[in-house]
């Protein structure tokens, strides 16, 4: 069986490329042919030809393309005017994070052959369009694990600059509009400061607002009922690591975040590790700072799969995630879920955490450390549900019956 | 004939789109009122599949959650397309294009049955640090609950 995987630069560190090249290497272990055949966009025309190169003078091979839509839908455009076509099956394998399915992504689903969602939110999303089952992006476990605890204590200390007493909070993942690194680093502060307060009413804990600047400024009431009976929050030892750019990048939607730092008052509390996607950490170096968290916040709007909540997860750190899209369809148990308030925009409707469930949901992490510990073990073991080996034996069966091949 | 009709002010355009789906869950009555504290929240919303579900989490003050009945059906918002969004494509998405009137409409706009009601906000960060409003689901879903209340115990 020869399968052509179509991605983005495998080195690059992103998910795209994470999972391309783990897909690779599963179905190569499993004795299948595989060409990677790097593709960002920009040469259509060449990415087809090596797709072509590659395929045997008969029987079916399979094409599985990961990434954005944008950039392969030239690339899937010229393929089906080659004559060959008819022996490539193609799949798109699709980590939707939006809903509705846009018009504009039912013409590109007409030049592949099947999509296979990466999660049950994907596969609802993309109902109409008769996707496959979800395939689950997958995590190794092996490498992304805890950490021992004197390798844990040493980058705590000599990294990040904790202390025994303080909570070190992180968030990994790139900066990027649907990611929300500003709702993390907002959760982190309001904890941080003890900028908020509680109803003596209903209990219920409302975040100081922002005022006009883009500092916190003190509420009196509470949001939720209205009552004047509130108590004031105290702040809390929390550090924030901060993995992504610090700056956006040009189509990201990204945020100056340095500025938010200081806006948000949090400069002596991060710890900032300037990402750039093509030079990024080796794994097993991003595994053991993500091992020495005490909790990881990703609070995106419309996630499709968002590898590091799982990576962290494999790591044994509890994750707090906003209810919605496809993280909490797999991290359901070893996350504290927030919920969020509807934005319908013109690119689908996403769900932004609100900042009174974020800071609650924060705050039950930091101040109980064996509830971390509980939560870290199911997030563990959750986590290992998609280890990149059953992973990897799923899209071996997958590709063996579209090819009409034995697995 | 007068009927019951839903007008969300202030808030911009988009804030006001998005305010269907609080209009939605109202209708449904996809929410909860605490029987303990008395707070309204919304159900959590799954874009996917265009549903609500209801929160398994007891409230924090320790009181029952209390689903809250569909309203009445002859209650419509009235929401003019003036914004980016075009809202009766996300009106019947949501599946209440029928409860979507303009105020264009002569009924409509001569009805003294109106519930006004605020889009309430709250306060984030856009990319440059600077501040930005968006809708508030939860409050916008209390001020709506609370209009029509006062409307029904006016009329």
């Amino acid at each position: 069986m020869r399968t052509v995987i179509v991605a983005p630069d495998p080195g690059l560190a992103l998910g795209f490329t994470t999972v391309a090249r783990n897909v690779a290497r599963q179905l190569r272990a499993r004795g299948v042919e595989v060409r990677y055949v790097t593709h960002d966009g920009s040469d259509p025309a060449s990415a087809v030809e090596a797709i072509g190169a590659f395929l045997a003078p008969t029987g079916m091979a399979a094409v599985v393309c990961v990434g954005r839509a944008d950039p392969l839908q030239p690339l899937l455009s010229d393929l089906a005017q080659r004559p060959w076509r008819r022996r490539c099956h193609v799949t798109y394998y699709a980590a939707v994070d939006f809903a509705p399915v846009p018009a504009s992504f039912r013409d590109f689903a007409d030049l592949v052959d099947v999509i296979v969602p990466a999660t049950t939110f994907g596969r609802d999303a993309l109902a109409p369009l008769q996707p496959a089952a979800a395939i689950p992006h997958g995590v190794d476990t092996s490498t992304f694990q805890p950490a021992c605890p004197a390798t844990r204590a040493t980058i705590r200390a000599e990294l990040l600059g904790a202390d025994d007493d303080a909570v070190v909070v992180g968030y990994v993942g790139r900066n990027v509009g649907h990611k929300r690194p500003d709702l993390a680093l907002r959760a982190v502060a309001h904890v941080r400061h003890g900028a908020h307060v509680t109803c003596a009413a209903c209990r219920r804990i409302s975040a100081d607002d922002l005022d006009p600047g883009g500092g916190v400024r003190a509420r009196d009431t509470c949001r939720s009922c209205g009552s004047r009976r509130v108590e004031r929050g105290r702040p809390r030892p929390v550090r924030l690591y901060l993995h992504t750019e610090l700056a956006p990048h040009p189509g990201s939607q990204g945020w100056w975040l340095e500025r938010l730092v200081a806006a948000l008052g949090l400069e002596a509390d991060v710890v900032a590790h300037d990402l750039d996607v093509a030079a990024a950490l080796p794994t097993d170096e991003l595994a053991a700072r993500m091992a020495a968290l005490d909790v990881h916040v990703l609070l995106s709007d419309c996630g499709g799969w968002e590898l590091t909540a799982l990576e962290t997860a494999a790591c044994g750190v509890p994750n707090v995630i906003t209810d919605t899209a496809g993280p909490p369809t797999y991290l359901r148990r070893g996350a504290v879920l927030v919920a969020g308030s509807p934005v319908v925009t013109r690119l689908g409707v996403r769900v932004e955490a609100d900042m009174d469930a974020a800071v609650p949901a924060l705050l039950g992490l930091v101040d109980d450390a064996e509830r971390r510990r509980a939560l870290g073990d199911a997030a563990r073991a959750q986590a290992q549900a998609y280890d990149w080996s059953p992973v990897g034996q799923q899209w071996h069966r997958y590709l063996a019956g579209v090819t009409g091949q034995a697995a | 004939m007068v009927r019951p009709v839903v007008r969300f002010r202030h808030g911009d355009p988009a804030s006001r789109a998005s305010a269907l789906v609080v209009f939605a869950a109202f209708v449904r009555g996809a929410y909860d009122r605490c029987a303990g504290c008395g707070v309204v929240e919304p159900h959590r919303f799954d874009p996917a599949t265009v549903r609500f579900e209801a929160a398994s989490a007891p409230c924090p003050c320790g009181g029952t959650p209390v689903p809250a009945a569909a309203c009445d059906a002859a209650v419509r918002l009235d929401a003019p397309a003036d914004g980016p969004i075009h809202v009766p494509t996300v009106a019947a998405w949501l599946g209440i294009g029928d409860r979507v009137v303009d105020a264009d409409e002569p009924d409509v706009a001569a009805s003294d049955a109106d519930v006004e009601t605020d889009v309430a906000t709250r306060r984030v960060h856009d990319a440059h640090g600077a501040v930005v409003e968006r809708i508030d689901a939860p409050a916008t879903l209390r001020n709506l609950v609370r209009a029509h209340r006062e409307h029904a115990q006016r009329a």
